[in-house]
């Protein structure tokens, strides 16, 4: 836990190096140790930070060092043993032209000076494309200090919203137009407005942080680099609806998420940010941390108020909502996190530019970009942005990491996850947008974008799919139970060769029982990849019941054995 | 109410009463008994709120994820030991136990081989390298714990290293895209050290 009580001045001379998950998978935490050790052997005050994710995946791990007067220099795939030659170069001969990890410098404030022929970060073209709101933060300071996080405004939303009556925040909200970051996609002042309707008088306020989507780590970028934007939001939440506890609740393998979010939710309690009178204004909210244990079901709401009580996470009927009747039957409102940094931030910026922010022009959607791409991270777009332009512009194309597949030629892109199903190259024009990608059949949903090449074979892909929701159907509801099941054995025929055409029928037959007869919305979405895969890469089926896979991916699988 | 089944778990204390439990049942060595209570009584009733202690301050997953992450399962005798400690009925424990993934109702190998078969791990690969690590251990399907009880075979959901993919973790030491010749070694290069930090269920 860094203290911010022994915060060195502002004029050290700062290293952070990026501790995200995937940072820390690439072997940031080495690169932190070796850089410890060199700031103990330098003989001057140097301050080394521990910061989020910049996003940048692809150059982890990521290391960037910040003389005073000067811009901050960001350096990538930085391996533990040339950490004290980078430094030491840095610091006494700071001429970084030709220096192989350098990936560009941020944009100087009027007191430093840039350095000569090193590219803005905002000029890459990673970022050029993003406009970075939730993320401005992230990667920049430190996840573990409510100061970094207080400097860059932080707090000052609640602050504002506490000047206003619950029904002006709910209005405000409102007229911003934020809608449901997880997937739904709902009006999130809609929510509130029903749980603040409701006569009970005791109300619970959640953030939803479980992210069971493969391939979306967005909220977990935001989690672990910002943690204190999302209890920010809560906070808001909880005045808006008159709650006075609250959960966040993530999932036990983030266990980064987890051991930031309980240093930030301990400094709010130690400065009296969350407690029984609220910078005064005699607001009362309780905050805990709770978790989820590799459960994809727990990110429906009504499931993770479920685990919540002890019970086993089986969704509820809806309605009534949980707005209505959620945790312990009291009305709670479940939000997704980015959607709680989204209103942290509308409460931060003045009510005129805000209140366009989250509906209109000025919308940003976090996405993570993962699969056969050339530069996968975590990015932050308008609303609007065409998905060509995210796979191709700031991802980099199709591609892997050095793997010398450049060759290969972009296939289709799986869009919010599995509910979103595959997209194909034809329709790469439809704009990062929920209602756009709904038109199109798809789903922006948790903002996972796994790009596929050519090399794979969508009917494989599909039948992985079905597998992964017939693994996590709750079992509660029988066509998702048992069409999921299903869905795996007819797809299992497929892939063999065994299959006929009439299966082709039957097989879309139970995709619509599953979609119209299923519980919860993991139901309901779970044929979409096989529907989709059928829609858009028909021929691969066909090819499959003419016995043969037209990429040999399935054979090759077979040969691997699956395990 | 229409058919919600009922929120409440039967009890809970208000106060914390000492645990009345055979702890000796399930953890025979005295200082370990300590810590087991420890972990309970945390889990029994969470973080104060500031009005005071709550009925719903007990914190089944968190009481079940820090006990998993003492013993690396929940074998059935402790499933008994933590309904009496919490005043449930076993088998609320148990549905909430037996439902999650990551959480095992059996002992495992010392050392854990996983897989992650997230999407991004899939498209680039994980199928193969499971197949391959399934092969150097001799064993089939996840869950499975080789001949010698060494280590623990398990496909995963994602680890959060989708840049790095496919992924393989060793205990908790991830490894970007590892060379499949090299899979073999690099397990039993593993086998020599001791047990390793197993990292959160």
């Amino acid at each position: 836990m860094s203290d911010d009580a022994q915060r060195p001045p502002d004029n050290y001379p700062r290293i952070f190096v990026g501790t995200g998950s995937c940072g820390l998978a690439a072997g940031a935490a080495g690169v932190f140790d070796a850089a410890r050790q060199w700031v103990r052997e330098a003989s001057q005050d140097i301050h080394l930070v521990r910061t989020g994710c910049l996003g940048m995946c692809h150059r982890e791990p990521v290391l960037e060092i910040h003389l005073p007067g000067r811009s901050r220099v960001v350096y990538g795939e930085v391996r533990a043993e040339q950490v004290a030659d980078l430094l030491t170069r840095h610091f006494y001969q700071p001429e970084l032209e030709g220096v192989p990890q350098v990936v560009g410098q941020r944009a100087p404030d009027h007191e430093s000076r840039p350095y000569e022929n090193v590219p803005l970060l905002t000029e890459l073209a990673f970022f050029s494309g993003q406009r970075q709101r939730l993320l401005a933060r992230a990667g920049r300071i430190d996840p573990h200090s409510l100061v970094d996080y207080e400097t860059e405004g932080g707090y000052g939303g609640i602050r504002a919203a506490l000047g206003m009556k619950p029904q002006e925040v709910r209005d405000r909200v409102r007229r911003s137009g934020l809608s449901g970051r997880g997937g739904g996609g709902f009006l999130t002042a809609d929510k509130w407005e029903l749980a603040a309707s409701q006569p009970d008088g005791q109300r619970y306020v959640i953030a939803n942080g479980d992210e069971g989507d493969p391939g979306a780590f967005s909220d977990r970028t935001l989690l672990e680099s910002d943690p204190h934007a999302v209890i920010e939001g809560l906070m808001i939440a909880a005045w808006a609806t008159g709650a006075s506890r609250g959960f966040i609740y993530t999932r036990a393998a983030y266990a980064t998420v987890i051991h930031r979010l309980e240093v930030a939710l301990a400094f709010c309690v130690k400065r009296g940010y969350l407690g029984d009178n609220i910078f005064g204004s005699g607001f009362a909210l309780d905050i805990q941390l709770r978790k989820g244990s590799g459960s994809y079901i727990c990110g429906e709401e009504t499931a993770l108020i479920a685990t919540l009580e002890g019970r086993p996470p089986m969704p509820d009927e809806k309605p009534p909502r949980p707005a209505q009747r959620g945790f312990m039957g009291h009305p709670t409102v479940v939000n997704n996190v980015e959607t709680l940094a989204c209103v942290s931030h509308q409460f931060v910026t003045p009510p005129d530019s805000a209140d366009q922010a989250d509906g209109g022009a000025a919308a940003t959607k976090l996405l993570s970009l993962s699969g056969a791409i050339a530069r996968p991270g975590v990015v932050e777009v308008p609303l609007g942005t065409p998905l060509r332009q995210v796979i191709f512009d700031i991802g980099g194309g199709v591609g892997g990491n050095g793997n010398g597949d450049a060759a290969r030629k972009f296939k289709a892109v799986l869009v919010g996850g599995p509910d979103g199903g595959f997209l194909p190259a034809s329709l790469l024009d439809t704009p990062v947008d929920f209602a756009a990608l709904r038109a199109v059949g798809s789903t922006l949903g948790s903002g996972a974008l796994v790009v596929v090449d050519d090399t794979a074979c969508m009917v494989g892909l599909a039948r992985y799919f079905s597998r992964f929701e017939a693994d996590a159907s709750c079992g509660k509801c029988v066509p998702c139970r048992v069409g999921t099941t299903r869905l795996v054995e007819r797809l299992d025929r497929i892939v063999q060769g065994r299959a006929t055409r009439a299966e082709l029928t039957t097989l879309e037959h139970l995709c619509g029982v599953i979609r119209d007869g299923s519980l919860c919305g993991l139901g309901r979405a779970a044929p979409t990849p096989v529907t989709t895969a059928l829609t858009h890469f028909y021929a691969d089926f066909e090819a499959h019941i003419a016995g043969h896979c037209p990429t040999g991916a399935c054979d090759r699988e077979q040969t691997a054995g699956e395990a | 109410m229409s058919g919600k089944p009922s929120a409440s778990p039967r009890t809970y204390r208000a106060t914390l009463a000492p645990i009345p439990l055979p702890v000796q049942a399930v953890e025979p060595d005295p200082k370990r008994q300590g810590r087991l209570k420890k972990v309970i009584e945390r889990h029994l009733l969470a973080t104060p709120s500031p009005k005071g202690r709550t009925p719903e301050a007990v914190d089944m997953m968190g009481l079940l994820v820090a006990v998993h992450a003492l013993y690396g399962c929940l074998t059935r005798p402790m499933v008994e030991f933590l309904c009496r400690a919490t005043e449930l009925y076993t088998g609320q424990v148990y549905a909430a136990a037996s439902f999650y993934a990551d959480i095992y109702l059996d002992p495992k190998g010392r050392h854990y081989v996983k897989v992650c078969t997230g999407t991004a791990c899939h498209v680039k690969g994980a199928p193969r390298l499971a197949g391959t690590c399934a092969r150097a251990l001799g064993v089939k399907a996840t869950g499975d714990t080789d001949a010698d009880g060494e280590f623990t075979f398990f496909t995963t959901a994602c680890v959060g290293a989708c840049s790095l993919a496919p992924v393989l973790m060793l205990d908790s030491d991830i490894y970007g895209n590892p060379e499949l010749a090299a899979v073999p070694d690099l397990i039993a290069s593993h086998r020599q050290r001791g047990v390793g930090e197993k990292g959160q269920p």
